[in-house]
């Protein structure tokens, strides 16, 4: 029954850039990514020459995610405004976008809800301590899913076979995905995340966001390391080589996205949210509800790129 | 209840949620009815969304379930049971479950 398409998916993924709606201009950006020292200036000039995606940038910057007093018409204006991070994040956005909405109906929802509600996560994790990258984690949210594209364009059959069995078994989709491939949509996603060159902390919460478990014993993860620890320790700062934190943040927007029934990623069958991801983040269910009520009102927002 | 952008609000609007600024101080209390000066103050905060009730846009007239979007609320409370089937011997889910009918109750009652 298991078919062996390991060897073709990653030619597959080594081919990626012949996918329609990667424009160059996009992937000369994405190169510079792991650049910090790259001038805000430089990505503006670059930018110039893609006139949808300056008319995007500047619709997101007036979007409420990011609300800003006044209304901003000055392409330059905005890049300074938002800061690398977020145009980053913004560009990864607006170059899969296209890609999505045309492969499969309700995945750019599913995964646009899931990086709005793991950016308010990590947000409200910060508070006043930015050692979580709101940015990153939202782009990881964003592509988490970004490994079904890739066997949707390439094995449409396969796919259909899997959301069908998902369906009759009444199966979340990473268990029905096992019974027919014989690799998942997270390593897909990991594989060409690398190749693309983006940084570990996006390419680690996508492989493991349907198996924290298994990062989470690799990294032998103790009781006492969570958010709340780490933040008392006033005088380290968060470094994590294992993006434990924002793969656990990444896990819990997607069961959120799924709970409340925003978009469709392949199954409506909602996973377990494990305790180890509560006890990591050192949350609680009364912020989870806090959390909910806030992000519901995302569903109103999703119109924003179109 | 519903969103919306503090340039659409209407004089007479009644908030649905209270505003609450970052320092924990309540601008203004849910309940309040929305006049031309208290939109004004509401934007000076830099405060760029604001809930407000919903009630008479939402209730179909003469029948006794309410509408939005063409779905019910009793057809959204069903979905729910559905997504939730795979966990629903466990507790953590079953309560986030519960959360999520609450907001979707809230929603369509105003």
């Amino acid at each position: 029954m298991k078919k062996d398409k390991f060897d073709e998916i990653m030619s597959a993924i080594k081919m990626t850039d012949n996918l329609p709606s990667l424009p160059e201009v996009i992937y000369k950006i994405n190169s510079l990514m792991e650049d910090d020292t790259i001038s805000v200036n430089y990505i503006g000039n670059l930018m110039t020459k893609d006139m949808s995606l300056s008319a995007k940038i500047l619709k997101i910057v007036n979007s409420p995610f990011y609300g800003f007093p006044q209304r901003i018409y000055n392409l330059n204006l905005a890049l300074v405004l938002l800061g690398s991070n977020t145009l980053k994040s913004i560009i990864i956005t607006s170059s899969v976008f296209e890609l999505m909405k045309d492969t499969m109906k309700g995945l750019w929802e599913h995964s646009l809800f899931c990086g709005l509600t793991a950016k308010y996560i990590a947000k409200q994790i910060n508070r006043n301590k930015q050692f979580i990258d709101e940015d990153l984690v939202f782009s990881a949210g964003l592509l988490h899913d970004i490994g079904k594209l890739i066997i949707a364009i390439k094995f449409r059959d396969d796919f259909d076979s899997i959301i069908k069995l998902a369906e009759e078994k009444k199966q979340v989709y990473s268990e029905a995905e096992k019974e027919i491939l014989d690799i998942s949509h997270a390593d897909v996603g990991y594989y060409l995340t690398k190749s693309w060159n983006y940084p570990a902390s996006i390419y680690t919460p996508i492989r493991f966001h349907h198996d924290f478990m298994m990062l989470y014993k690799n990294e032998n993860i103790t009781k006492n390391y969570n958010v709340k620890s780490i933040a008392d320790n006033k005088n380290k700062t968060y470094s994590s080589n294992s993006y434990i934190i924002e793969t656990a943040i990444v896990n819990l927007s997607d069961i959120l996205t799924k709970s409340l029934g925003i978009g469709f990623s392949g199954s409506i069958y909602v996973d377990e949210i494990k305790n180890e991801i509560m006890e990591i983040l050192s949350i609680d269910l009364d912020f989870l509800k806090k959390i909910i009520e806030e992000i519901y009102y995302f569903k109103d927002e999703l119109n924003v790129f179109n | 209840m519903k969103r919306i952008k503090i340039e659409e609000v209407s004089e007479g609007d009644v908030l649905a949620k209270s505003i609450v600024l970052d320092n924990g101080v309540v601008l203004l209390s849910k309940g309040s009815i929305l006049t031309g000066s208290i939109i004004n103050q509401i934007k000076k905060q830099h405060i760029y969304y604001v809930y407000i009730k919903t009630n008479s846009g939402l209730t179909y007239e003469g029948a006794d379930v309410s509408y939005l979007n063409g779905r019910t609320m009793e057809n959204d409370l069903s979905d729910i049971e559905e997504r939730f089937i795979l966990v629903s011997n466990i507790k953590l889910m079953e309560d986030i479950k519960n959360i999520i009918k609450k907001v979707i109750i809230q929603e369509y009652q105003g």
